[in-house]
C-alpha cells in the first residue's frame, strides 16, 4: 500500500512565512505552477473573449479598439506570462534538482528572487490592462507603438522586469547542471530533459538582454523621442522589428525545447524502452538553440527588409528544421517495438507527435519567400504559431505535468477523467486552429475585428472548437486540484521510470534525497535500474 | 580538508604581471588616441577597433583571470561574443542591401494563370500562351504578344507591375 | 554530512568550498555574458547609424571633449588595477590593503562620474541632447541629433553600471572591515572584480568609438 510521508516538502516547514521566504526549489516550483496557471487562465479567457467577438464580422461583444487591446494582452500574457517562464519554472524547477540528484539549484536565493520579480512583473502588467491597456499587439512595433496611446511603457517596463527573470532562471540552471550532478551521473547519463533545459537557459541567457535593451529604447522613444525608430528623426522602424525578432525568435525555441524535452522523458517510460539515439537528440538540443539566433528574420519578409538578408533568414529557417526533424524521428523509432501504455502523459506525448508535426512542417511554407509572402500576416500564420506553441508546448506541458503530479503531492489524479479532458482538449484545438490554416490561405488577415462575409463559417468553427477546448481545461482544473486533496498516493515510482526523481519518495523531503544517489546506469535503462510501474487504475 | 584543496586550486597572479598589464593598458591608450588624429580614412575605425581589441584581450585575460582559470569562462565570453556578431552582420545585410530591392526589375504577370480563367477565355485565341520567365537581370519584362482585348483587360495590372521604363507590348517570344 | 567541519561561509546544498566557489564565477561570467548582449544592442544601433551616416558622425564627435574622454579611459584602467590589487591583498589575508584598494576603486570611479558630469553639463547647456531635446545648430548634416541620442544612450547606460558598481563596492568594503573575507574565501570580492573589469571594458569599446571618430 502506497502511503504519503509523514514529512515531505508540501507539509513541512509550516507557516505562510516558510512558504514565502522559502529557498527549496520544490516550493517555489509549485509557485510559480500557481503563478503561471493564473497567467494561463487569464490568457485563455481573452482567447475566448476573441474567438466570441469572431463569431459574426459585426460587433459580437466589443468595440474594434478594445479588440485590439483584448488580442494584444491575450499575446502577452500567454506569452510572457504563460509559455516563456513556462515549463522551465514550474515543472523545472521542482525537477531539475531531483533529476540531477542534487539538493537544491545553485542559487536557491537567486531562484526565490526570480520568482518574485515575476511576480512584481506580472502585477505591473496586470495594472498596464487596466490604467490604459495596450493595442500595439503583443510585438510593440514601430512607429505605431511610439506614438499611439495606452499603457506602453508600464506594460514594456513589465517585460523587462520578467525579462530578468528569465535570465536568473537560465543562469541559476546552467551552474545547477555543471555543478551540482550527482556522482555517476556523467553528461552522457542525464535526462534528455535536463539537456533541453540546458539549451533553453542558454537562449534565455543570450537572448532575453537584447529584448531587455530594446524595451528601453522603445521606453526611450515615447518618454524622450529619441528618434531611433523615427523615420521622420532619421531612425529606422525596421530596427525594432530587428532588434525585438532577434530575441523572440530565440524565445519561441525557449518554448519549444523544454517541451521537447519533456516528450524524451515521457516516451521512452511509456513505450518501457531506451531512447533511440540519445546523443543525437541531446546534441540537436544544442543544434536547435544555436540556429535559432540565426532566423530571425523570417518575421520580417515582407517589412522592406534587403533582399538578401531575406535570403540568407529564408535558408536558414530551413536549416532549423533539421533538428527538430531529427527528434521526431528519435521518439518514433523509440516506440517502434516498445511495450506501449496509454496514460494519460503517453496521450499527451502521441498528441505532440502529431500536433507539432503540422505545425512545424507549415513553418516551411512560412519560411519559403514566395509563399510567405502570401500567407504572412494571415491567419495560416496564427495556427502554424498556435499548433507549435500549443499543440507543441502546452501539450509537452501538460504530459509533463501529468507525468511529475504524482511525484510533487503524493496522489493520483483520476484516470478518467484526465483521458475524458486529454480527448476534449486534442479534438477542441483541432477544430479551433485547422479550421484556421484554411481561412489563411483563403486570404483572411490577422489581428483583424472585422471580416469578409464569405470567412464566416470556418470563424464560427473555429469559435465552436474554442469552447470544447476551454471544456477539456475547466474538467482538467477540476480533477487536478481535487487529487491534491483527494487523490490515492502514488508511491514511490508509479510509472517505473529508471531516473533519480522516482528513488525519493512522492513527495519528496525538503532535502530531496536521504543519501546522495550514485548513479551507474543510464536514464532510460530500465533493466539496469530494475524498476517496474506500480501505477494501476 | 577543505581549505586546503580551496588554496590548491588557486592562481595568485604576480604582482609585476598586473602592473605590466595595467601600464601596457595605459600606453595602448595614447596609441589609439594618436592614431586617431592621422586621415586613413576607413582604416581609423579598424585600427580604433583593433587597439580597443588588444586592451579587452588584456583585460579579459589578465584582469579577468581568464588564462588562468577554467576553459569554461572563455567559452561562455566567446559564444556570447559570436551571437553579437551574428546580430551585427545580419542586421546590416539588411541595413546595407535594403537598396537592392530598387534595382530588380519587374516580371510581369502571366497572362495565362488561372486567375484570369475568365478574362482569357474572353479573347480570341490570339496569345500564344508564352510564359514569361524573364530573369531579374535582363529584366525587360513587357508582355509578349497578346491580344489587345487582354491587354485592355489588364491594363492596370501592366502597370503596377512593370517599370516606368520598359515599353508596353513586344518582345520576342522565343522564351 | 559533517556539519561541523563546516564553514559558516559554505552553502548546505554544496558539497565543499571549491564546488560553491567554481559555481559564483560561472554564475558571474553568465551575467557577464548577458551584460554583454545588453550593451551589445546598443553598440548594433550604433554600428547601423555610424554606416548610415558616416559624415554627420565625425562632425558630431568633435564636440566631444577628447581630453576629459582619456582621462576618463586613464581612470578606469587604473580602477582595474587597484581593484584587482584588492584582491590579490585579500589572497594574502591582507585587510588593510584591500581595504585601501577597494577604496582607491571606489574613488577612482566617483572621479568617472565627475568628469562625466561635467561633460554632461556642457552638452545640456549646449543643447546637444538626444532626439527631440536637441537645439544645438553648429553641427553639419541631416539629424545631428542621432549621434547624441546614441552618445547619451551608451554612456548613460555604462554610467548606471558605474553606479551599480560603486553600490557594490561599498558593500564589499563593509564586508571586508567586518572580517567577512579571508585568504580562503573572498569570492564575493573576486565576483565584484569581475563586474568592475567588465565595466572597464565597456569603456574601452566606448571611448574610439564614440570620441576618436577618424
Amino acid at each position: 500500500m502506497n502511503t504519503i510521508p509523514e514529512r515531505n516538502f508540501l507539509n513541512h516547514p509550516t507557516g505562510l512565512k516558510s512558504w514565502l521566504l522559502t529557498l527549496d526549489h520544490k516550493r517555489i516550483g509549485v509557485m510559480y505552477l500557481v503563478g503561471i496557471s493564473v497567467a494561463f487562465l487569464l490568457g485563455g479567457i481573452f482567447a475566448v473573449l476573441i474567438r466570441l467577438e469572431l463569431l459574426n464580422p459585426a460587433r459580437d461583444i466589443m468595440g474594434a479598439q478594445t479588440y485590439n487591446q483584448i488580442f494584444t494582452l491575450h499575446g502577452a500574457i500567454m506569452i510572457f506570462l504563460f509559455i516563456i517562464p513556462g515549463i522551465p519554472v514550474a515543472l523545472g524547477n521542482i525537477v531539475l534538482p531531483l533529476l540531477l540528484g542534487a539538493k537544491d539549484v545553485a542559487f536557491p536565493r537567486l531562484n526565490l528572487a526570480s520568482w518574485y520579480i515575476y511576480v512584481v512583473g506580472a502585477i505591473m502588467a496586470i495594472v498596464a490592462i487596466f490604467t490604459g491597456s495596450v493595442d500595439t499587439g503583443w510585438t510593440f512595433y514601430t512607429p505605431y507603438s511610439t506614438g499611439t496611446g495606452g499603457s506602453v511603457v508600464l506594460m514594456t517596463l513589465a517585460v523587462f522586469v520578467l525579462g530578468f527573470s528569465s535570465i536568473f532562471t537560465g543562469l541559476n540552471f546552467v551552474v545547477t547542471i555543471h555543478k551540482l550532478r550527482a556522482p555517476g551521473l556523467t553528461w552522457f547519463r542525464l535526462p534528455l530533459f535536463v539537456w533541453g533545459i540546458y539549451a533553453t537557459a542558454i537562449i534565455q541567457i543570450l537572448a532575453t538582454p537584447i529584448l531587455g535593451i530594446t524595451l528601453v529604447l522603445l521606453i526611450l522613444e515615447r518618454v524622450v523621442g529619441i528618434g531611433i525608430f523615427d523615420p521622420a528623426m532619421g531612425g529606422d522602424p525596421v530596427l525594432f522589428q530587428h532588434f525585438f525578432w532577434f530575441y523572440s525568435h530565440p524565445a519561441v525555441y525557449i518554448m519549444i525545447l523544454p517541451g521537447m524535452g519533456i516528450i524524451s522523458e515521457l516516451i521512452p517510460v511509456f513505450s518501457h524502452k531506451r531512447i533511440f539515439g540519445y546523443r543525437a537528440i541531446a546534441y540537436s538540443s544544442f543544434g536547435i538553440a544555436f540556429i535559432s539566433f540565426l532566423v530571425w528574420g523570417h518575421h520580417m519578409f515582407i517589412s522592406g527588409q534587403s533582399p538578401l538578408a531575406s535570403m540568407i533568414f529564408s535558408f536558414l529557417t530551413f536549416m532549423v528544421a533539421i533538428p527538430s526533424g531529427v527528434k521526431v524521428f528519435n521518439w518514433t523509432a523509440t516506440m517502434y517495438k516498445g511495450s506501449i501504455s496509454l496514460e494519460t502523459p503517453m496521450l499527451y506525448a502521441l498528441s505532440f507527435l502529431f500536433l507539432f508535426t503540422i505545425g512545424g512542417l507549415t513553418g516551411l511554407f512560412l519560411g519559403t519567400l514566395a509563399t510567405d509572402v502570401h500567407l504572412t500576416d494571415t491567419y495560416f500564420v496564427v495556427a502554424h504559431f498556435h499548433y507549435v506553441m500549443m499543440g507543441g508546448t502546452v501539450m509537452a506541458f501538460l504530459g509533463g505535468l501529468h507525468y511529475w503530479w504524482p511525484k510533487i503531492w503524493g496522489r493520483m489524479y483520476n484516470e478518467f477523467w484526465a483521458k475524458i479532458s486529454t480527448a476534449l482538449v486534442f479534438i477542441g484545438f483541432n477544430v479551433t486552429f485547422l479550421t484556421q490554416f484554411v481561412l489563411g490561405t483563403k486570404g483572411m488577415p490577422r489581428r483583424y475585428y472585422s471580416y469578409l462575409d464569405q470567412f464566416q463559417p470556418l470563424h464560427f468553427y473555429s469559435t465552436v472548437g474554442s469552447w470544447i477546448l476551454a471544456l477539456g481545461f475547466v474538467i482538467m482544473a477540476i480533477y487536478l486540484i481535487r487529487s491534491i486533496f483527494n487523490g490515492k498516493p502514488a508511491g514511490d515510482n508509479p510509472w517505473g521510470a529508471a531516473t533519480l526523481e522516482w528513488t525519493t519518495t512522492s513527495p519528496p523531503p525538503t532535502e530531496n534525497f536521504a543519501e546522495t544517489p550514485v548513479v551507474t546506469h543510464g536514464p532510460y535503462d530500465f533493466e539496469a535500474a530494475g524498476v517496474k510501474p506500480t501505477f494501476s487504475r | 580538508m577543505n581549505t586546503k584543496s580551496a588554496e590548491h586550486s588557486v592562481h595568485i597572479t604576480p604582482l609585476r604581471v598586473y602592473l605590466t598589464v595595467g601600464i601596457a593598458l595605459l600606453v595602448f591608450t595614447a596609441v589609439t588616441v594618436k592614431v586617431s588624429t592621422f586621415h586613413l580614412g576607413s582604416w581609423n575605425a579598424i585600427a580604433a577597433l583593433a587597439i580597443a581589441s588588444i586592451k579587452a584581450l588584456l583585460v579579459a585575460l589578465f584582469f579577468m583571470h581568464l588564462i588562468y582559470d577554467k576553459k569554461i569562462y572563455m567559452v561562455v565570453v566567446s559564444v556570447s561574443l559570436i551571437m553579437l556578431g551574428i546580430l551585427i552582420a545580419l542586421t546590416m545585410a539588411d541595413i546595407l542591401r535594403r537598396g537592392d530591392i530598387y534595382d530588380y526589375q519587374a516580371h510581369p504577370i502571366n497572362p495565362e494563370a488561372k486567375i484570369y480563367g475568365k478574362l482569357a477565355a474572353d479573347t480570341t485565341g490570339s496569345s500564344h500562351g508564352e510564359s514569361h520567365r524573364s530573369s531579374a537581370d535582363t529584366g525587360r519584362g513587357a508582355a509578349s504578344e497578346t491580344s489587345t482585348a487582354f491587354e485592355q483587360d489588364t491594363s492596370m495590372i501592366e502597370s503596377v507591375v512593370e517599370p516606368a521604363d520598359s515599353a508596353h507590348g513586344r518582345n520576342d517570344s522565343s522564351h | 554530512m559533517n556539519s561541523d567541519s563546516h564553514p559558516a561561509y559554505l552553502a548546505h546544498h554544496f558539497t565543499d568550498i571549491v564546488q560553491q566557489r567554481d559555481s559564483a564565477k560561472l554564475g558571474m561570467w553568465i551575467f557577464i555574458m548577458t551584460e554583454i548582449l545588453l550593451f551589445g544592442g546598443l553598440f548594433t544601433a550604433y554600428t547601423v547609424y555610424r554606416v548610415l551616416n558616416p559624415d554627420m558622425f565625425y562632425n558630431a564627435h568633435k564636440h566631444l571633449d577628447i581630453t576629459l574622454g582619456t582621462i576618463n579611459t586613464i581612470v578606469l584602467i587604473t580602477s582595474s588595477v587597484t581593484m584587482a590589487l584588492a584582491i590579490r591583498s585579500m589572497q594574502f589575508a591582507r585587510k588593510k590593503a584591500t581595504l585601501i584598494f577597494l577604496l582607491g576603486t571606489l574613488a577612482l570611479a566617483a572621479a568617472f562620474l565627475v568628469i562625466k558630469y561635467f561633460e554632461y553639463s556642457h552638452k545640456i547647456h549646449l543643447g546637444q541632447l538626444p532626439g527631440r531635446f536637441y537645439t544645438f545648430s553648429g553641427i553639419e548634416g541631416t539629424n545631428p541629433h542621432i549621434f547624441f541620442s546614441i552618445y547619451f544612450t551608451m554612456t548613460g547606460l555604462h554610467a548606471l553600471h558605474i553606479i551599480g558598481g560603486m553600490i557594490v563596492i561599498s558593500l564589499m568594503i563593509f564586508r571586508t572591515a567586518r572580517n567577512h573575507f579571508s585568504s580562503e574565501y573572498y569570492t564575493p570580492l573576486e565576483l565584484t572584480g569581475l563586474y568592475w573589469h567588465l565595466v572597464d571594458l565597456i569603456w574601452i569599446y566606448l571611448f574610439p568609438l564614440l570620441y576618436l571618430i577618424g
